[in-house]
């Protein structure tokens, strides 16, 4: 590796699988589930228009 | 006239109910950025909050073996790549959404196609998923060098006193060049291996439209599917790969975010090494210290202190002298509780400094470093720092009782006076009375001094000794000494060698005993005595009337 010696990882870093990484970044935004709503209310408004107006125009 | 023509009402119709389609996704499109915006931006608020609240409670061993530039980089980078990464995902989301209602609409225009469009995903997720770990090793590998150019930036800036004073900008430049270069490297490799990602998934996606076109002219032209349909499917399958090619050429880009947010949970998680089994109320402590067969390292095979017996009474002002790496220092981080010990025991007032709530207890320990180190601010709130509801009475008193003032008539704006960026506006002395002023308004039990070692004028130096007095006075005290005056100061004195007690006594009867301390009293102290200036002085007249 020689230049990327030094690249070493901290002794503190761990390695998370996936799926925890993923739960415990979803603790996160539990917190924001109100705008999270908006957001997919508003995503299925979006996609609908953009999948049918691909194939009605 | 609407009326007459059915067919241009209509016409008016749809277009009108078009653009109300086009008004409400317009809305709903900005409604939905809008709180993922919010969203992200108050996730990523939290989790720096969180990073930087755990980084500031890990204990000092974290900070001597961490580049505090490299931690840096997990809170403000890393945090950053995720936000990226949290934004991307929610396109993400969107096109996932459209995939799905395309798929929908798909089956219905004809069932055989779609099932082959859909059985080319599993190979699309396979090699995306092949590309995952290769990916996520390259991105790691660049945050790292990123955080390396960000610790070599903030050593750079932090150490360039030292570095202009010896005329060392040059090596400065070429280390960070060298840091920047490897970055550079490292991130040209993220970039070409992020560049194989998407071709690849391309090409699948290419044999897959082919296989569509082939099969579905094929029934067309045995009259299984009407050629209207096979038109309509061949266009709508386009818009189909297009989100799905986005979903798996984005999951490395995931993979980065993850990464960072691995990173920033290592961080946050990182393990004190100091653990305390209890949390008991610290009452107000006498001040007695006693080490009991003491075993400490830092390291696994490298033991520094050993067995170590020492009672420091209540009150009792004690100097620890001894060459460098001696273990002075290493006493003063386990009785301010830095570092873990691996065995024996420390009694504080008799409590076992395990057992006890380490705010409550830090607040009682009044601490002087080597180098001491003042905020930004005034002079003023530097030394309220430990006491912020001191009265600037109070302080303007007690500033007073040091050599009636002088020190704070020096300073521009006396007490108001800005300290700079690590106190950078006021002199050597100038600090080390204000952090010295800091421990008096602390009024701390235990007062720990790692003293300074740099010169400073005699007149200063008066004061230094005039607040030190004061502290004494009122603390059981743990000196490590590096001037003569507080050596004599201290009641009494401990010598130490390769972590253990050599001598102990007063100034006096140690020097007379001729031992480690006259010895280091030769080496260190001698010349700040007043007998031996004088002798010097007697010495440097003579020759010059020779
Ligand atoms: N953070 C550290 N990590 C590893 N070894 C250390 C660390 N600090 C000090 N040491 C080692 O511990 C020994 C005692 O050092 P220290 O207590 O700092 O001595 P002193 O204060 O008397 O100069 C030395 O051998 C030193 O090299």
């Amino acid at each position: 590796m020689g230049f990327f010696a030094d690249l070493e990882r901290e002794d503190y870093d761990r390695t998370y699988s996936d799926l925890e990484l993923v739960r415990r970044l979803a603790t996160y935004f539990r917190r924001h589930g109100g705008k999270l709503a908006v957001t997919l209310l508003a995503t299925l408004i979006v996609a609908s228009a953009a999948a049918s107006s691909r194939v009605v125009v | 006239m609407l009326q007459e023509d059915p067919q241009s009402s209509l016409l008016y119709l749809i277009t009108l109910a078009l653009l109300g389609v086009g008004a409400v996704v317009w809305m709903a499109n900005w409604a939905r950025r809008r709180a993922i915006t919010r969203v992200i931006g108050d996730v990523i608020l939290d989790l720096r909050k969180e990073a930087f609240r755990a980084t500031a409670s890990h204990d000092m061993s974290f900070y001597d073996e961490h580049a505090s530039g490299k931690v840096v980089s997990r809170i403000t980078s890393d945090t950053q790549e995720f936000a990226q990464v949290s934004i991307l995902l929610a396109e993400l989301t969107t096109q996932m959404v459209q995939v799905i209602i395309l798929i929908i609409v798909l089956f219905q225009i004809d069932v055989r196609l779609t099932m082959i469009v859909l059985a080319m995903l599993p190979f699309l997720f396979l090699a995306s998923w092949g590309f995952r770990r290769w990916a996520r090793s390259v991105i790691r590998r660049a945050m790292r060098a990123v955080a390396n150019v960000n610790a070599s930036i903030k050593e750079a800036v932090t150490g360039i006193t030292v570095a202009k004073n010896f005329r060392q900008e040059e090596a400065i430049y070429r280390e960070f060049e060298s840091v920047n270069r490897q970055s550079y490297s490292v991130n040209i490799r993220r970039g070409f291996v992020l560049a194989l990602v998407f071709p690849t998934l391309n090409a699948l996606m290419f044999v897959g439209t082919a296989i569509v076109i082939f099969v579905g002219g094929l029934s067309a032209a045995q009259g299984a599917i009407a050629v209207g349909a096979w038109y309509l499917f061949l266009r709508s399958v386009d818009r189909f790969w297009f989100p799905v090619l986005g979903l798996s050429s984005f999951w490395s880009q995931i993979q980065g975010g993850l990464s960072a947010a691995e990173r920033v949970f290592s961080l946050i998680d990182a393990e004190s090494a100091v653990v305390q089994t209890a949390h008991l109320q610290v009452p107000k402590l006498s001040g007695e210290i006693r080490f009991t067969d003491v075993d400490f390292r830092y390291r696994p095979d490298e033991p520094v202190l050993e067995a170590f017996n020492l009672t420091i009474e209540p009150g009792e002002d004690l100097a620890l002298v001894g060459h460098t790496g001696a273990g002075k220092s290493s006493i003063v981080k386990l009785v301010t509780r830095f570092y873990e010990f691996q065995g024996g025991q420390i009694l504080v007032d008799g409590l076992d400094i395990r057992s006890l709530d380490l705010r409550d207890y830090r607040r009682q320990i009044g601490l002087v470093p080597q180098n001491p180190f003042l905020f930004s601010g005034t002079v003023l709130e530097n030394i309220r720092y430990a006491r912020p509801n001191a009265t600037e009475t109070e302080i303007g008193d007690l500033a007073h009782r040091i050599g009636s003032g002088e020190w704070m008539e020096a300073l521009p704006e006396g007490l108001q006076s800005e300290a700079g960026e690590r106190g950078k506006l006021l002199s050597m002395g100038q600090r080390q009375l204000v952090s010295l002023m800091r421990v008096l308004i602390q009024r701390p039990a235990i007062f720990v001094l790692d003293e300074a070692t740099a010169s400073v004028d005699p007149f200063t130096e008066s004061q230094i000794q005039q607040a030190l007095q004061l502290i004494l006075a009122d603390t059981t005290s743990i000196l490590i000494a590096h001037r003569l005056s507080t050596v004599r100061a201290s009641d009494r004195i401990i010598v130490l060698r390769h972590g253990s007690i050599i001598e102990e006594g007063d100034h006096e009867r140690l020097l007379s005993s001729g031992g480690h301390y006259a010895e280091l009293y030769n080496t260190y102290f001698r010349h700040q005595s007043l007998e031996y200036v004088q002798q010097s002085r007697a010495a440097a007249l003579a020759a010059s009337t020779d």
